[in-house]
């Protein structure tokens, strides 16, 4: 006999945008908790991190590369962004296996919920950015170049969602999964064009760059951002068409793996 | 399915794969990846089915690993059955336990937001309700304090009271009132009260017979993962009951306890299937030989050898029972068990393990005199008593809570146990 169960009744969307809203909320609370600055570490940290990293490549190798600092800065923030929410989104069922554990609750409001603080923490950081971007270096993006900005930092997102979809249920079962995606990270970190411009990687070797998702979105962002242009239509429809199966087909496994997933936590 | 009821629960089956080894991680996988990983099925529920009615006030009860809370755990939807089809009529409070994603470096009020919205209210209800929760949680001195600094009891004062305004249709509740004092179990069962009035239903696991005996609609007694008895409190309570008598009266020996689970913890005495062959029929008129001894009465004699009910603290008491027996009865063992009002076992004598014999025992009237010292609190006490042959299988009598006296204090309570036993504190030089 196959196992059933079944609610009569309507199902409250409104409560799951509520309870996500809630517990990303809590997360970015908790995550200074204590601390004296507070939530000025959400723009302290990438900041300080970029200040070093500008320096030792800018100042000290004496990088000539227009716009390099700003290019930089932009790269980082996106990738900070996307470990930051792909950590949280992966480690998010045992991170909140008390409140699995003990309530009914549809999963990917976890997922989302953890990933969403991060996007949050990366809200905090864009106007940092844009006041960089408009104060520093004298650069002002149209309102469509930051429409199409935002579309690719929503892109990102989406990245960490499939990523988090299928690593969430997946890390439950194999806990060293965090050690092998923070090598992982690491390996993105230097085949993203982050510390360097993609220009100056010579042919055969760009082309494997371009295979990495990271390398588009930052790409294309840059461009939108910086120099207020929007190419390369094959690019975003190679990336769509890759991008919809692979949502669709995180959110099956999601489905199938939440089965007994709890008893695991 | 039928609109009356919450629950319908079908053929339920439940399993957990016990592994014999763990390998939790890739390590682990890759050093043994060609050798399966060998398990074991533990069927923790088997078979069940039941109905809760709307507006009921349904308890579960059993022992530990019964499978009481997978049981719970798969009403809320959080485990997944293996087999059987729940369907569940209107919204389920979705807590098993109170203060669900509670934080602890959060203040009370933020707790009560963010537990009230994982429970399912918006944010203009919580602040509608904001205040009601505090007030019944009596906590508005302490509200803006973070919650790790709270007593436990504040705690779960803060959890009830939010958790009691989630207005879901059926609420699932785990040994919530475990912890509280007597007067906030008051009040929990008062709201619990209101509830089920405003036709909600109400699921409650618990060990305290006494509040599940006072507020069930229906007991499911679960024993071992299946349906011990599903009825009224008290026919269920009785025989959760008996098997815990029965257990109380397992002797050391393991062969003993052989045939005790052989048995299953069995609650019916009538048939004859225990009887050993090569034992003497000793029936009479057509009486089973489980008949043949029966319990009249149990009096209780003070210090002054009065009989009366109330025994004062302190002095020497003796409980007599009196039993009538139609046949010629010898070396039997007699258990008696003095417990308090939340059942908690304080005396238990086994006439076998204290050597004392009492020969052969002519048919007719006879008696059995327990005496002792009177250490007990102030209270009511229930007696339970049980009567076997030699062999320890066969039980003549086997009541619970067949009679009960009580105590009236002479002198203040000082300690703070069921017992007061007379001692003395002092500080000796090294």
């Amino acid at each position: 006999m196959k196992a059933s169960y079944e609610i009569e009744g309507s199902q409250n969307r409104k409560y799951n945008r509520e309870t996500i809203w809630m517990l990303a909320k809590t997360d970015l609370k908790m995550r200074y908790e204590g601390s004296v600055l507070g939530i000025v570490w959400v723009f302290l940290k990438p900041f300080s991190n970029f200040l070093i990293i500008n320096f030792v490549f800018s100042t000290l190798f004496h990088n000539q590369q227009k716009n390099y600092s700003i290019n930089l800065l932009i790269g980082l923030i996106l990738y900070n962004f996307f470990q930051d929410s792909t950590t949280n989104g992966m480690a998010s069922f045992v991170n909140k296996a008390h409140i699995l554990k003990k309530i009914n609750i549809p999963k990917w409001t976890i997922i989302i919920a953890s990933t969403i603080h991060s996007a949050i923490a990366f809200g905090f950081n864009l106007i940092i950015l844009f006041i960089f971007l408009c104060g520093y270096y004298h650069i002002f993006p149209t309102p469509l170049y930051i429409l199409i900005f935002f579309y690719y930092a929503l892109l990102l997102y989406g990245i960490t969602v499939v990523f988090s979809f299928i690593a969430a249920p997946l890390y439950v079962r194999i806990r060293d999964l965090n050690q092998i995606w923070e090598v992982l990270l690491q390996v993105l970190f230097f085949a993203s064009p982050i510390l360097y411009p993609i220009t100056n990687i010579p042919y055969p070797v760009r082309s494997f760059l371009y295979a990495n998702p990271l390398t588009y979105i930052l790409e294309h962002a840059r461009f939108a951002l910086v120099e207020n242009s929007f190419s390369h239509w094959n690019h975003h429809i190679i990336f769509i068409c890759i991008f919809i199966p692979a949502l669709i087909g995180s959110i099956l496994f999601l489905k199938r793996a939440s089965r007994n997933l709890i008893e695991l936590l | 399915m039928n609109k009356n009821l919450s629950f319908s629960v079908q053929n339920l089956s439940k399993s957990f794969v016990i592994p014999c080894e763990n390998r939790n991680t890739i390590r682990e996988r890759l050093l043994h990846f060609n050798k399966k990983i060998s398990t074991e099925k533990f069927k923790v529920l088997d078979n069940i089915s039941f109905d809760v009615k709307k507006g009921e006030f349904f308890s579960i009860i059993g022992r530990n690993g019964s499978g009481k809370s997978t049981l719970l755990k798969i009403l809320a939807g959080i485990y997944t059955p293996d087999e059987g089809r729940i369907t569940v009529n209107g919204e389920i409070s979705p807590f098993l336990e109170l203060g669900v994603g509670f934080n602890p470096d959060l203040s009370g009020k933020d707790n009560i937001y963010l537990n009230s919205t994982i429970l399912g209210l918006s944010k203009k209800d919580i602040d509608r309700k904001y205040k009601s929760i505090v007030e019944f949680s009596e906590l508005e001195h302490f509200i803006h304090l973070k919650l790790k600094n709270y007593s436990s009891g504040m705690q779960v004062r803060l959890a009830f009271a939010t958790a009691v305004q989630s207005n879901r249709e059926i609420l699932i509740m785990d040994e919530v009132l475990a912890v509280g004092d007597a007067n906030f179990q008051m009040k929990c069962f008062a709201v619990f009260e209101k509830i089920i009035k405003s036709g909600r239903t109400i699921i409650f696991v618990s060990h305290d017979t006494n509040s599940v005996q006072k507020y069930s609609n229906r007991v499911l007694y679960l024993e071992s993962g299946k349906i011990a008895c599903l009825g009224s409190a008290n026919e269920a309570l009785s025989k959760y009951m008996h098997s815990n008598i029965l257990k109380e009266s397992q002797s050391s020996s393991e062969h003993e306890k052989a045939l005790f689970t052989e048995r299953g913890l069995a609650d019916n005495y009538e048939g004859s299937v225990w009887k050993k062959s090569d034992e003497p029929d000793a029936n009479t008129s057509g009486k089973t030989e489980e008949e043949a001894l029966e319990i009249q009465q149990a009096l209780f004699f003070d210090s002054d050898n009065q009989l009366t009910e109330i025994l004062p603290y302190g002095c020497s008491f003796k409980i007599k029972l009196r039993f009538k027996s139609t046949i010629l009865l010898s070396d039997l063992i007699f258990k008696l068990i003095i417990n308090n009002n939340s059942d908690q076992t304080l005396f238990s004598s086994d006439s076998r393990a204290e050597n004392f014999k009492c020969g052969a025992i002519q048919p007719g009237n006879f008696a059995i005199s327990y005496e002792m010292q009177n250490y007990f609190h102030q209270g009511i006490y229930s007696l339970s008593v049980s009567v076997s042959d030699s062999s320890g299988r066969l039980f003549y009598i086997l009541k619970d809570n067949f009679s009960s006296f009580r105590v009236s204090t002479s002198n203040s309570l000082k300690t703070q146990s069921g017992i007061d036993i007379p001692h003395k504190i002092s500080i000796l030089d090294a």
